[in-house]
């Protein structure tokens, strides 16, 4: 099977796919490719799961996605399938359609895939690649494919260990790849309803006086979220408060975030979809969203190049986790 | 936005509303039915508005808060553009709705709402954003009562948008503007100006000052000359009596076509801030030389269109419908030749047209390239025409074309011309937003980037004026263009003089 898997036969099936739409489509279709999204991802993480995602994230981000489906063991067996995938928006006649290549392989067989990606890659384009599997992202023979990409997103909350994964991403980082992790992605809407109470002139000016940040997480052990925002928190307190860490009773990645000082308490809990927030004089409800997978990668796909904040914060997290 | 909050950031966080109220007088109209409500609403789908946003509308109807509810929902069930109407989010939405009945001539109106605002200041921190949704005539009571109720100064800040037209002529837009600084301050003033919120306008800015392959031809010595076209197929749609008293120059061209042609024409600013990117706009208006005496007749056309008959259906002309006196001079179409001072573009014509009862719905932007100075290709190929072509279409279709010649397939070297596309639609997936979101959210965070200036408005008043004195001061032979047309020969004869002609959108 291995042999006919070729990308001369991949790019071919990928025109005769367009032509055959064209003959059967009188409504008209727009073809569409704004970057190659590569998605990298373990071959017993669910079809549908990934293929939703897949289609949520072409909606806001049309692109040509070639999805590695990998296996573990060491057999040549490599297959591919191509397929369009297209939806009509809201009040449009016109219907959008974008291309899907599957690549199936095994992890004795990366070493075949590179070659083939790189001939499948939308020309003068952007090339991200999502790496839904921390193991995938460790193993030597995937360097080539990171090398391919302008941009790497990984998902740090799938590893089991968070300092093992939040070191790796640091490690690859000092390589010179651009990575970002849906563990910090996850955390912006709780950045950003703590950074509107420091909108508040009152507010920024207690923060010096802020020496305690207290963060509730669900069971377990703390994961990469909390060590983000701990970290993140700790750099905007100019690194002069504490970071504790409490378990919660709840399933969430995180629940609240205290922010202690003399004469000032902030609390920030998240409860039923709204995130309260507690402050001297105020008590409101803030608009909040838990976001999905797909759209923690539609905002990440949104980002081009270095994410300065998550660079300085990633150390601090780092620090946290290993502490 | 506090200046100093260590943890903002701007790569990633949306751009949020802070807390305020936001007042619309005239919220039984069609403006706050069709664009207001449906941005307001859309914003809220999107979670852009704070929790807690109190929105209060104003009219002389009386009616209860429910009432008003029932009837925006109406409005946004019909008007909302590219996206589903949710029943749950709007029951959530409508519960930040109010309504306050009262005449605008009232001072007893002012204390009511200051009471009824008042009752909100927790939520609304105190900020309010005023849009004047109403006739032009109620622009200075409104303020004034505001002002007297104590409603124009308070805890928060205090905003008022201002709908066009911001005036009739020069004089009156001068004055209107004083009505309105006696009330708020210059940087508290939002004169709303829809184009300048249309994504694609914003995008002209992109398309020029974020690449650095088309700034180096921006200018006289490669572009031959601008067309701008602003087309409806709609006649006046029974608004005969307003258009009567307005006219499209005044309608379209002394605002939306003048500032579309400012942001094509103006110098990049230093920064991307609101006041540095607005004067190099009022720079450009204030370069715009306005027309001569003797060159009124050879660079400006006046148009009405007749009856005429489109897909087997008769239409009237502007002077059979409703409302409309049988003799009127109004122009339905306006057409003009202009000429920027600077030396970027001394001797590039930028010819602005636009009508109503045209061919089709279009707006865009069209820039000439000059031709290659020598051809080396056998006389029977490409003819007519510099070939180049650059197309930044408004609407529909939302995107931008280069037009360039290519050798037609098979033997000998013939050529044609074939055009290279970019279309909004193939390269974001996302839902564009309309530019009353984009006016409004923009009027909340208080960002007056796409806001014009009282000299932005000045000048470009300057550049119409001889045109409307003139006109005001001549019997037109009209009507001079039939229904379904592409407007009247004279308009034809003012680019022939140039030896260019109007392209066919």
């Amino acid at each position: 099977m291995s042999a006919a898997v070729t990308p001369e036969l991949i790019l071919k099936e990928l025109a005769e796919l367009w032509t055959g739409h064209g003959k059967t489509d009188d409504s008209g279709t727009l073809r569409a490719c704004a970057m190659t999204l590569l998605i990298a991802a373990d071959e017993e993480e669910e079809a549908s799961v990934l293929d939703e995602m897949v289609m949520e994230v072409m909606h806001a981000h049309p692109s040509r996605a070639i999805v590695l489906r990998i296996r573990d063991g060491a057999d040549p067996e490599l297959d591919s399938r191509v397929t369009a995938l297209c939806w009509k928006p809201f009040g449009r006649r016109q219907q959008i359609c974008c291309e899907q290549v599957q690549l199936r392989s095994s992890e004795g067989g990366l070493v075949e895939l590179p070659r083939i990606v790189l001939s499948l890659i939308a020309p003068d384009l952007p090339v991200v690649l999502l790496c839904r599997s921390m193991h995938l992202f460790a193993l030597a023979g995937f360097e080539p494919l990171l090398r391919m990409a302008d941009k790497i997103v990984v998902d740090s909350r799938r590893a089991p260990r968070a300092f093992a994964a939040m070191e790796l991403i640091a490690r690859q980082r000092e390589q010179g790849h651009v990575i970002d992790d849906l563990g910090w992605t996850a955390i912006t809407s709780w950045r950003e309803a703590i950074a509107a109470a420091f909108d508040e002139p009152a507010t920024l000016a207690a923060l010096p006086r802020i020496q305690h940040i207290r963060i509730t997480h669900g069971k377990g052990k703390p994961g990469v979220e909390a060590f983000y925002l701990g970290a993140w928190l700790l750099h905007g307190t100019g690194m002069r408060a504490g970071v504790e860490f409490t378990t919660g009773a709840g399933a969430l990645a995180l629940e609240s975030v205290e922010l202690e000082g003399e004469g000032v308490r902030l609390s920030f809990t998240h409860r039923d979809g709204v995130m309260q927030y507690r402050a001297e004089g105020i008590a409101c409800n803030l608009s909040f969203a838990v976001e999905s997978d797909w759209e923690l990668v539609r905002e990440e796909l949104g980002i081009q190049g270095h994410d300065a904040t998550f660079e300085s914060v990633l150390p601090g997290a780092i620090a946290l986790a290993g502490g | 936005m506090a200046e100093g909050n260590p943890f903002q950031d701007p790569l990633r966080f949306e751009r949020r509303a802070p807390p305020c109220a936001v007042v619309i007088f005239g919220a039984n109209g069609d403006l706050t039915k069709r664009k207001l409500l449906p941005a307001l609403y859309r914003l809220a789908y999107e979670r852009r508005l704070p929790a807690g946003y109190v929105i209060y509308g104003n009219s002389r109807t009386e009616m209860s808060d429910d009432d008003y509810r029932a009837r925006m929902k109406v409005a946004v069930k019909q008007f909302l553009e590219d996206s589903p109407f949710e029943e749950s989010l709007w029951e959530e939405f409508a519960r930040g709705l109010y309504y306050v009945p009262g005449d605008l001539q009232d001072k007893g109106f002012y204390t009511t709402l200051a009471e009824r605002l008042a009752q909100h200041e927790a939520q609304t921190a105190g900020n309010i954003l005023f849009y004047l949704s109403t006739q032009p005539s109620h622009y200075e009571p409104v303020v004034q009562g505001l002002d007297a109720a104590g409603l124009s100064r308070g805890k928060g800040w205090r905003r008022v948008v201002v709908e066009k037209p911001f005036g009739y002529d020069l004089h009156s837009a001068r004055q209107l503007n004083e009505k309105l600084q006696q009330v708020f301050p210059e940087q508290e003033i939002y004169r709303i100006d829809h184009y300048l919120g249309k994504e694609t306008v914003q995008n002209v800015l992109a398309f020029r000052f974020a690449n650095g392959i088309f700034e180096p031809l921006w200018n006289r010595r490669y572009i031959n000359h601008v067309q701008v076209t602003a087309a409806e197929s709609i006649g006046v749609e029974g608004r005969g009596g307003y258009y009567q008293g307005s006219g499209a120059l005044r309608d379209m061209i002394q605002n939306h076509l003048l500032q579309v042609m400012a942001t094509i024409a103006m110098e990049p600013s230093a920064m991307f801030e609101p006041n540095a990117v607005r004067d190099e706009r009022a720079k450009l208006l204030r370069s715009i030389r306005p027309l001569k005496e003797e060159e009124l007749c050879t660079h400006a056309v006046k148009g009405q269109y007749g009856p005429g008959r489109i897909g087997g259906q008769d239409l009237p002309g502007f002077r059979q419908e409703p409302g409309v006196d049988p003799e009127s001079q109004t122009d339905t179409y306006a057409a003009a030749t202009f000429f920027v001072d600077n030396w970027r573009w001394a001797g590039v014509p930028f010819y602005i047209r636009t009508g109503k009862r045209m061919p089709k719905r279009v707006t865009d932007i069209a820039i000439h390239f000059n031709s290659a100075p020598l051809s080396i290709f056998t006389r029977d190929n490409h003819q007519g025409p510099s070939p180049n072509l650059l197309i930044i279409r408004i609407q529909p279709e939302e995107g931008i074309s280069l037009r360039f010649l290519s050798k037609n397939p098979g033997g000998g070297m013939r050529l044609r011309p074939v055009s290279m596309d970019f279309n909004y639609g193939s390269s974001f997936g996302v839902r564009t937003p309309t530019a009353y979101e984009t006016l409004l959210l923009d009027a909340i965070t208080g960002d007056a980037t796409l806001y014009t200036r009282q000299d932005m408005v000045d000048a470009s008043w300057q550049v119409v004026q001889p045109i409307l004195d003139q006109w005001a001061n001549t019997k037109f032979d009209l009507p001079n263009y039939e229904a379904g047309t592409w407007g009247p020969q004279c308009s034809e004869d003012m680019l022939a003089r140039r030896g260019h002609t109007w392209r066919i959108p």
